[in-house]
């Protein structure tokens, strides 16, 4: 029986030998390299980026021009989309094990992080110098009194509309100036429009499963969720008003309903709507999905909340953070600054990816007031830098998150089961009181 | 079985790799997380709060409509899906069925995909505007379901794409265990003129309780901790209609950061989990 | 007569909607993005295969992926084998103390969701310094209930008297279990094999947590990212290399099915 427990154990032991070896000799080496550890040559360093769809390219863009004049710097680009990346930082920054060097956030997301985890980001106030940057961003990166992020792509927000659609329908632009305006608008466009397929063209989308619209509103009409102490305030005058508004909008019957990026594409390739209120992104959107549009788009800006100034909003857009456990803290600031700082490398990105630089200076590129042959020749990208200076700064707090999918909901109930703006905002503000106890 | 004293030794080491790894990966982070429930994650520490993420969560009206949901989806999913997986294996075992072999591997496909792969094909095919499945309810004179922005069709969705990917592998352990009863008795009861439905209720699911209680106990753990449906096809919207447990306590853990909380709900489930699948036995013993 | 044919309907029906979706994956990947997106989208195979392919093999690095998925579940796969029959079998035939606490803990951990574990589980790997690897993806994945349950359920009705004989004729009981209760049991390996490939070939959120550079990347994490860029999705080449890991576990389901069946049987019969 002697024989039978040794068989067992040694069973078990090259079992486990077995997996051990097997499993660790395709995976260590590997991820000793790409966490920066720099196993290779001497002096040489490794810089790991996160990143997604074209700004991981504009990176790529930017690394190689930085490699220049930095040529011991090796990067090594993971291709990863939005979901994966916050699923990832969610378990690396507990441990601050497995990060990239260089991480790209969405605009409102690096307050999360960066309160949760104080120490988890490298401060970027010797890179960053405020006055540079686009107010709105600004905001977005700066956490507790510290710049915890590098601003990088802004989303100032104007109207892209059909020109062909508006003509048609005998509805002059300069004439939309308040929200009512752009129902009334809509309505005739309704009446008088119809798309490829012959369906009323809609005046614009909304997904009402989403705060989208609502926040929009919300920025333009110069409210938040939190206020600089990080109360929440979603019941304020502002607020009640912009969802007044956004439900006015949804019940004049003049909206599309999409639920998510690929319908959202879709109103642009079957020509459902007359109207986009959008970041500046969209443009490149709109240009790719609708290539045999062109000359047919124009830009205006944002109608104003009645009795009021018009003012801009923005959606998106993103920022770079830098991990504080990074092994090369030093030369990944180099290389972010230079990448998002380098006039031409704005310029670029803007041109060739639609990335829409927060960067002022940059805006000095002749580039920035050139007429745009696909909007009718019209001078578009003025608009948008005027309406994104306008965009004041706010806070986002480590609650945002939880407020964003608390106040899609709401907006859900405000669109699809009529619940009254004011009362449903006052119990979104109780919810959120009792949770993040302030 | 008896075993000689010399043997005695036997059973532990043909266990001890399952048990280390149990306690590896099993109790050792069932135990920690047990820890986290009891603390909030603030300032990049976890800080000890006593129950504080409890008695938060039972004044969290999120949480109850999760609770609302998952028990909604428990109670018509389970008996439509096990009752329809019981109907199939009983038609596919009927002897003049030809092809047994192909009806059997067709149903139980669904079961093998990947959640990502069945996820992009059902949001195409639920998508309200280009949908294939709008097309035919729109083919049928129908109008279009908003099958994401109002409530219930978003429930049914849900429903429909979990029934879709389970029913076979219910079907399958079903089947196992019609073939396992004697021909002799459905032939005696043909003799005696039983119908399709009298053998079903008389002999097929009397001689199968066991294994029906078994799909059922898996299926009610399974869709209580119902994730992967809710998180791809509505992401719990509109206004939380279709959000589960196991999405709010993803959500929190890696949406919202809060561990502790998370940790807490999943707690909760556990003891709900656990109070289910014991009323199920304690039902069917008595009976 | 009419009562066969409703049966067949009946059935015709099920597996009609069992296996469109497969086929809409497939034929999508044979379409236009624009294909798919139109009202009604396109059902019948299109020209875009080479097309589609060739986009997809810029974006991801297709063989890698495809053998860091074969590996990691092959592997995973053999160790299970080993691991739960041996277990199933003496939870099944012995008596022996803390058989009851040790069976009762492996069946209530079904009941803990796996998403309270992500959190302490990554800590405990990165401690270990092993993010990152196989071992990583593979070694929590083996603490499955369902497997030793599985198991144990088929071993429960393997005839004792096999073993009491095999005893007598001087069999130590390590050559009686690999010797006479494996050759016996094939059906129910053939359906562990089946569950628990399938299980690791579809493995999304624990390797997405713990693999942190795509060359080690596994199909749903590959395919994940793939979808996951917010922007100018095409879902065409999504849909193809869903297809293209599909392919494979389909390949393998059809080698196994048959014993699959009556493996499953020994597991669900008694209890």
């Amino acid at each position: 029986m002697r024989k039978t427990k040794l068989v067992v154990s040694a069973a078990a032991v090259s079992m486990m030998a077995a997996l051990a070896l097997s499993g660790c000799g395709g995976g260590t080496t590997e991820s000793a390299a790409a966490n920066g550890e720099s196993s290779s040559a001497e002096g040489a360093k490794t810089i790991t980026v996160w990143a997604w769809d074209v700004a991981l390219k504009q990176l790529q863009a930017a690394a190689e021009k930085y490699k220049e004049t930095n040529p011991d710097v090796e990067f090594v680009f993971e291709e990863m989309g939005t979901d994966q990346i916050y699923t990832k930082l969610a378990t690396t920054l507990s441990t601050g094990n497995g990060l990239a060097d260089v991480i790209l956030l969405e605009g409102e997301q690096v307050s999360g992080y960066a309160s949760k985890y104080p120490e988890g980001f490298a401060e970027l106030s010797d890179i960053v110098s405020s006055d540079d940057f686009l107010p709105v961003k600004m905001g977005e990166v700066t956490v507790n009194d510290k710049i915890v992020g590098f601003p990088w792509d802004a989303g100032p927000v104007a109207v892209f509309y059909r020109t062909d659609y508006f003509e048609q329908a005998g509805v002059n632009a300069e004439d939309i100036q308040t929200w009512d305006d752009f129902i009334e608008a809509g309505k005739k466009i309704e009446a008088t429009c119809t798309t490829p397929s012959g369906e009323p063209v809609k005046m614009l989308p909304i997904s009402p499963n989403s705060s989208g619209f609502y926040r929009l509103l919300l920025t333009e009409n110069k409210g938040s969720f939190f206020d600089a102490e990080g109360n929440t305030i979603v019941n304020s005058a502002e607020s009640v008003e912009a969802m007044e508004i956004a439900k006015k909008i949804y019940d004049s019957g003049i909206a599309y309903n999409y639920a998510d990026w690929s319908e959202y594409e879709g109103v642009v390739v079957n020509e459902t709507v007359a109207a986009i209120p959008e970041a500046v992104w969209m443009m490149g959107t709109i240009k790719d999905k609708g290539p045999e549009q062109s000359g047919k788009w124009g830009v205006m800006p944002l109608p104003a909340f009645p009795g009021k100034e018009a003012a801009g909003s923005t959606n998106g857009g993103s920022n770079i953070v830098i991990p504080a456990v990074s092994a090369n803290v030093d030369t990944a600031k180099d290389f972010v600054q230079f990448a998002l700082t380098d006039v031409q490398l704005q310029v670029d990105g803007f041109v060739n990816y639609g990335l829409f630089p927060s960067y002022i200076p940059a805006y000095e590129d002749p580039t920035f007031s050139e007429p745009d042959e696909y909007f009718g020749g019209q001078n578009i990208y003025e608009i948008f830098i005027e309406l994104g200076k306008t965009v004041p700064a706010v806070n986002y707090t480590e609650n945002f998150n939880e407020a964003l999918s608390a106040a899609g909901a709401t907006c859900a109930q405000v669109y699809l089961e009529g619940a009254d703006p004011t009362e449903a905002l006052e119990s979104l503000q109780t919810d959120l009181v009792s949770k993040f106890g302030k | 079985m008896k075993l000689h004293k010399k043997t005695r030794f036997f059973p532990y080491a043909m266990l001890l790799p399952t048990i280390v790894i149990f306690a590896v990966f099993m109790i050792y982070p069932i135990l920690y997380s047990f820890y986290l429930s009891f603390t909030e994650f603030t300032g990049g520490t976890y800080n000890f709060v006593g129950l504080q993420n409890y008695i938060e969560l039972f004044h969290d009206p999120v949480f109850y409509k999760a609770l609302f949901n998952t028990f909604f989806y428990l109670i018509i999913q389970v008996p439509v899906m096990i009752s329809l997986a019981l109907l199939l294996a009983v038609l596919i075992e009927q002897k003049f069925i030809r092809g047994k072999g192909f009806f059997r591997m067709a149903t139980f496909l669904p079961t093998i995909t990947s959640l990502v792969a069945y996820s992009l094909v059902f949001k195409v095919l639920f998508n309200t505007n280009y949908g294939l499945i709008n097309y035919v309810v729109e083919l049928f004179g129908g109008e279009k379901i908003q099958w994401i922005y109002s409530a219930w069709p978003a429930r049914a969705s849900i429903i429909i794409s979990i029934t879709w990917r389970w029913v076979g592998y219910n079907m399958i352990i079903l089947l196992a265990g019609i073939q396992a009863i004697p021909t002799e008795m459905y032939e005696s009861a043909s003799l005696d003129g039983a119908n399709f439905w009298q053998q079903l209720f008389y002999i097929t699911i009397p001689a199968i309780k066991p294994i029906i209680l078994f799909t059922t106990i898996t299926s009610t753990i399974g869709t209580l901790q119902l994730f992967d449906e809710p998180y791809i096809l509505t992401q719990g919207g509109p206004n939380y209609a279709t959000i589960t447990l196991g999405e709010y306590l993803y959500d929190n853990g890696f949406t919202y950061l809060k561990f502790g909380f998370a940790s807490a709900l999943g707690y909760v489930m556990v003891i709900i989990i656990g109070l289910l699948s014991w009323l199920q036995f304690r039902v069917n013993k008595e009976e | 007569m009419i009562k066969k044919i409703g049966v067949y309907l009946f059935l015709i029906v099920a597996a009609f909607l069992s296996l469109f979706p497969f086929y809409f994956m497939f034929v999508s990947g044979t379409n236009t993005n624009q294909a798919i997106l139109s009202a009604p989208p396109r059902l019948l195979p299109g020209s875009m295969l080479l097309e589609n392919f060739s986009i997809l093999l810029e974006k991801m690095d297709i063989i890698r992926v495809a053998f860091n998925t074969l590996f990691i579940s092959i592997v995973f796969t053999v160790l299970t084998l080993i691991l739960y029959s041996s277990a199933g079998y003496v939870l099944a035939k012995f008596e022996f103390k803390g058989k009851g606490l040790i069976f009762g803990f492996i069946m209530i951990s079904m009941m803990i969701p796996a998403q309270v574990m992500y959190v302490p589980l990554f800590q405990l790997f990165v401690s270990a310094n092993m993010t990152n690897t196989y071992t990583s993806v593979i070694l929590p994945s083996l603490a499955n209930a369902f497997g030793v349950f599985l198991m144990r359920q088929n071993m429960v009705n393997f005839p004792t008297a096999l073993v009491e004989a095999a005893r007598i004729d001087g069999y130590s009981e390590f050559g009686i279990f690999c010797r006479i209760v494996i050759p016996n049991v094939k059906p129910a390996l053939s359906a562990l094999v089946i569950y628990m490939f399938t299980n690791m070939w579809n493995n999304f959120m624990w390797p997405l947590i713990v693999l942190e550079t795509d060359d080690m990347y596994n199909f749903p994490v590959a395919l994940a990212v793939l979808d996951g860029n917010p922007t100018n999705k095409n879902f065409a080449v999504i849909l193809l290399a869903t297809a293209i890991a599909t392919l494979p576990i389909l390949v393998i389901f059809m080698a196994f099915q048959k014993q699959f069946v009556a493996g499953v049987m020994g597991g669900a019969v008694k209890e």
